[in-house]
């Protein structure tokens, strides 16, 4: 290659280069690792009721059983029956052995604000 | 000489005449782009719970230990990481796997057998695509792909009708070569309808108007309003390696209607968590962008400018509903395995700028600050991987004889086969010298398929796999 073609070359590159610094100026760094959390989800009054659970309307786990969610934060949790009251609940500061306890109404009860869910 | 001026004249005259006329008929020439939803229009999309990454790729396919999760990540690099992936793949394929299967009996398989999904980027995508489309099969993507000169094939077209087409239309340009190649002499016109259930294939581009991973997903065609069974794979994977400049970006319709986000669970727990989470908060903007109609066009770039590994979307498979949250959280079959290779193609030729007092010339500052800020960016996600498996085994730690799930589970196994792990100064030499192009010799392909399998074998975390797996 010639030293035309070299510049030429290195023009692209150099041209490449202030493409991908404009990108990552946006924002491209990842984002500090976030600590899994647990939640136990049982339905009211039903503690022996095995059921999927709903996180963030997905199943992900089993009523009664411990479910790890991906970080801290806010989630959606209801489970698969009808008459299901969805819970919007805050999971934080939990561990394996301390997992934040969900109870889910399924009643015929209209919904009705229910306390903060406790932890075990 | 006024004659032959005048002939000149005609001729340039003629020309601009045909050329504006070109330019009239072809202007809005159209590629192959995304097609829209049916007539039933969009719906917020939720992966049904009955497929299987709704339940964490659980159950397996008979044939696939139920309590093993892989996955493989394949990173970009042309042809040279489509060559490592194949290789790879090809060595894991060497690995024997010995199972009790569900009625009872032992299984004798092998660990590329047991990949639950793969994710690709750029070069990679390609052996990534490959090995989900052919169930194992790739010797003819081999010959297809990875011995072909496919930069000379791309070349031929500048002097063809699509040539022509790429020239005078505003729509059509050098990317629809290559994603009309890749898809009718790579993949035989194939299209996401023809993926198995499993594995699992993610492939990666950059949205470059958000500077953010665009995954070809169908939650992601359901933002565009569009579906992803009838978008050819060459395509996919044609955005993927799309590097700037070198190649146009490629462009996918966005279409009307806009989705009800309210009723979507999940961009609402991600908004409501968006300030604190990062990762959140980008995909909140991502569906903000699609669902806001009047971006009628999403431009797509080389996945590689924002994950060269593709290792953010194993990470990603730890977040609430992912893979492995799903694959522990479903009791019914204890996981037993987590194994996640990263096939690393990445090369960092010796930089010899301190032997010189004079600064470095700006090709050697271009390669030093491209290369070490990808670098330090996967590196940061293979490290994170790390802390995500050590807190998965920690919690087995905590509760492990008590809950099911965990009872059986074993720290978790992270693979690398990366060129900078050869041991052989020579051999690191001439792996750091291997071209990112769409070409490579004979003599190079040779070099790959030799280093790569030593390149497994050598792996602590690997050989405390087969360790177990001898157990």
């Amino acid at each position: 290659m010639n030293r035309h073609g070299r510049n030429a070359l290195f023009g692209l590159l150099s041209l490449a280069f202030c493409l991908i610094l404009a990108i990552w100026g946006r924002h491209h760094f990842p984002a500090a690792i976030a600590f899994s959390q647990y939640v136990v989800v049982q339905i009211k009054d039903q503690p022996a009721t095995r059921t999927d659970v709903l996180i963030n309307g997905q199943k992900n786990g089993t009523t009664g059983q411990l479910i790890m969610l991906g970080g801290p934060g806010r989630v959606f949790i209801s489970v698969d029956c009808p008459k299901a009251k969805q819970k919007a609940v805050d999971v934080r500061h939990t561990t394996p052995a301390n997992p934040l306890h969900v109870e889910i109404d399924c009643s015929d009860n209209p919904a009705s604000p229910t306390p903060e869910p406790n932890r075990s | 000489m006024k004659r032959i001026l005048k002939y000149i004249l005609i001729v340039c005259l003629v020309l601009a005449v045909i050329g504006l006329v070109l330019r009239l008929v072809l202007r809005d020439y159209e590629p192959r782009y995304n097609q829209p939803v049916s007539e039933a229009g969009p719906q917020p999309v939720t992966q049904s719970p009955d497929e299987p990454p709704g339940r964490g790729m659980w159950p397996d396919r008979p044939e696939q230990d139920d309590s093993a999760l892989v996955m493989v990540a394949i990173s970009g690099g042309g042809t040279r990481a489509a060559a490592v992936g194949w290789s790879a793949l090809e060595a894991l394929r060497g690995v024997k796997y010995r199972f009790t299967g569900a009625d009872g009996n032992p299984v004798e398989s092998n660990l590329a057998n047991e990949i639950d999904l793969v994710a690709g980027i750029s070069g990679g995508s390609f052996t990534a695509t490959a090995w989900c489309l052919g169930g194992g099969e790739m010797e003819r993507f081999r010959k297809r792909f990875i011995e072909r000169d496919l930069e000379r094939a791309l070349a031929a077209n500048f002097i063809s009708m699509k040539g022509v087409l790429a020239f005078f239309s505003r729509r059509y340009s050098r990317i629809d070569w290559a994603a009309e190649l890749y898809n009718s002499e790579v993949f035989d016109g194939k299209t996401f309808a023809a993926l198995p259930a499993r594995p699992l294939l993610r492939l990666h581009a950059t949205n470059l108007a958000l500077g953010q991973r665009f995954t070809f997903t169908r939650d992601t065609f359901a933002g565009l309003a569009s579906e992803l069974n009838s978008y050819p794979l060459g395509y996919a994977c044609a955005a993927s390696s799309a590097f700037p400049i070198l190649l146009n970006p490629l462009t996918l319709r966005n279409y009307p209607p806009p989705l009800d986000l309210a009723a979507d669970l999940t961009y609402l727990s991600d908004k409501q968590n968006a300030r604190e989470d990062l990762g959140k908060d980008l995909r909140v903007k991502a569906r903000d962008y699609f669902n806001n109609k009047s971006n009628q066009f999403i431009h797509l770039a080389d996945g590689g400018l924002v994950d060269n590994q593709g290792l953010q979307s194993i990470l990603d498979e730890f977040e609430d509903n992912g893979l492995i949250n799903k694959r522990i959280n479903f009791m019914q079959s204890p996981l037993r395995r987590l194994i996640i290779i990263n096939i690393n193609a990445g090369v960092a030729p010796p930089n010899t700028s301190g032997e010189s007092a004079a600064p470095p010339s700006i090709p050697s500052v271009v390669q030093s600050t491209m290369v070490s800020s990808m670098d330090v960016l996967s590196a940061r996600r293979w490290m994170d991987i790390q802390t995500r498996c050590h807190q998965l085994f920690a919690a087995k730690i905590d509760v492990g004889g008590e809950v099911r799930s965990y009872g059986l589970l074993q720290e978790p196994y992270r693979i690398e086969i990366s060129f900078r792990n050869i041991l052989k100064p020579e051999d690191l030499q001439t792996a750091m010298k291997l071209p990112t192009s769409f070409k490579l010799k004979p003599e190079q392909l040779q070099f790959i398929d030799g280093v790569v399998p030593a390149l497994l074998r050598e792996d602590p975390e690997f050989q405390r796999l087969v360790t177990e797996l001898a157990q």
